[in-house]
């Protein structure tokens, strides 16, 4: 429970030490990536909805989270008692919704569902039927891809992407040293971008409405490169 | 593509690998915020990873991950820096104190600002200015070449760079100038040794595809802000700026 558990810590959390620092970002850094990439309910007069970050949107809002949460009265903020990681996910959960407002993705007025328990009984909207068409555009791009594989390279794919196994996992049920899924798994994701390359894929027209999410990351990366210690 | 954009296109495949490094991954995705292009990329190479590891779009693949978490750690260290506190002192004492410092500032200290010719501060016997730009020429199958005034490169080649700098000089900033108003910026880098000791930038710049010459601008400053601002043409005391002429020879 870091930077809590330790009083120590916590002063030199509080502090603002840099290895301490280092040490929280990295240990809750991946929990609040997987956290920003869910989807989010939010409701306004229209109804409810959910929302997900885009994948550049998860960047932004993973930096920005960790930026508010570092700044010296959010250090001085948390009381050591709690749970860092519930006290850092409720400021990444401010930070997507302002994203997202920011954006455009939701209206200003639009509030995250769990600041308004008494809307949940709306239904709400699942994916857009753009959301739905690329998610089946993906499906068709990556059986595509499977379908050139060796019987071994799709069994490789399966329980290393799939089913989520370790290489070692892998490697047993494989019958493989790690060494061998290593490099088989490194030719699989080469022969993957490949694919992408040659299918076509990234080929296509920018979506409107990302560099609205691209000034704003700029802007904290500026706001970022200003702060630091020249 | 015109030969001074730097697009992302060569650092996805090696995101997919997982061998970017933290600046590389940091770079690959400020550029893709700022490049609609680029932003567009990033976005169908992230989802079709997705579709590859999870078959559906809201999960982040692995090597996503790993790329966002190594990229936010500086910006988040950065905003960890204490707040100034305000001052106390009144408005009028502050305007009174910063203008003494100014009248002082023009009397006595000269501009550090010079354009030699060429970086001089590697070599027998050359006294040191406090910074230095290194260029080399990596022209694939031959060995990396250093260049010095009036060298050439192979048009089609890549250009690359090593900096060095001393205290108070804590940044440089990079700008290659090419033919038709082409150009390139680059920076600020944060100088991690002196000169002699230079240590390469995370910059490569590809040279334009006809001959002619390209021009390298360093400006060495005391922090980020300064060395783009000198760039830029808004302020020049207290940097230091560097210029060297690269002639593109045609390729054989």
């Amino acid at each position: 429970m870091l930077p809590g558990n330790d009083r120590a810590v916590l002063e030199a959390f509080r502090r603002g030490e840099t290895s301490v620092l280092t040490q929280v970002y990295r240990t809750y850094s991946r929990e609040v990536l997987r956290y920003l990439s869910r989807r989010f309910a939010v409701g306004s007069e229209g109804g409810t909805r959910t929302v997900a970050l885009s994948a550049l949107d998860l960047d932004a809002a993973h930096q920005e989270t960790f930026v508010r949460a570092f700044r010296p009265n959010m250090r001085q903020a948390y009381d050591g008692v709690r749970p860092y990681l519930g006290f850092l996910l409720s400021v990444a959960r401010s930070t997507a919704i302002d994203l997202m407002r920011a954006s455009g993705r939701v209206s200003r007025e639009a509030i995250p569902l769990d600041d308004a328990p008494e809307l949940t009984h709306l239904p709400t909207e699942g994916r857009s039927p753009e959301e739905e068409a690329l998610s089946s555009e993906v499906r068709d791009l990556v059986r595509r891809f499977l379908e050139t594989l060796t019987e071994e390279g799709r069994a490789l794919a399966q329980l290393r992407f799939v089913e989520g196994l370790s290489q070692e996992s892998a490697a047993e049920r494989l019958q493989l040293t790690r060494g061998e899924v290593r490099v088989r798994e490194r030719r699989l994701r080469t022969r993957f971008t490949e694919h992408l390359q040659s299918s076509g894929w990234l080929d296509t027209s920018s979506a409107p409405g990302r560099m609205e999410l691209g000034v704003l990351l700029a802007s904290f990366a500026l706001c970022a490169i200003g702060s630091m210690p020249s | 593509m015109r030969w001074y954009e730097r697009h992302i296109d060569a650092s996805l495949p090696r995101w997919s690998l997982g061998d970017l490094s933290s600046p590389q991954a940091t770079r690959l995705l400020r550029h893709a915020h700022r490049c609609q292009r680029c932003g567009a990329r990033y976005e169908r190479w992230a989802q079709a990873h997705r579709g590859l590891e999870h078959g559906q779009l809201d999960t982040p693949s692995f090597m996503e991950l790993q790329a966002l978490s190594q990229a936010g750690l500086e910006a988040a260290l950065a905003a960890a820096a204490p707040e100034q506190a305000p001052s106390r002192w009144s408005s009028l004492a502050l305007l009174g104190g910063a203008l003494a410092a100014v009248l002082l500032a023009v009397v006595l200290i000269p501009t550090t600002t010079h354009v030699p010719g060429e970086f001089v501060s590697r070599g027998d016997g050359t006294p040191s200015p406090g910074a230095a730009l290194r260029i080399f020429c990596a022209t694939p199958g031959q060995p990396l070449r250093e260049l010095h005034a009036g060298d050439a490169c192979r048009a089609g080649a890549m250009l690359a760079f090593a900096a060095g700098g001393q205290p108070p000089f804590t940044h440089v900033a990079v700008q290659v100038r090419g033919v038709k108003n082409a150009e390139v910026t680059a920076g600020p880098f944060a100088l991690s040794g002196g000169p002699g000791n230079e240590a390469p930038l995370e910059l490569t710049v590809p040279m334009p595809e006809i001959a002619g010459v390209v021009e390298v601008i360093a400006v060495f400053a005391r922090s980020p802000s300064e060395s783009m601002a000198t760039l830029r043409g808004e302020q020049a005391e207290g940097t230091v700026v560097l210029r060297q002429s690269v002639r593109v020879e045609e390729g054989r």
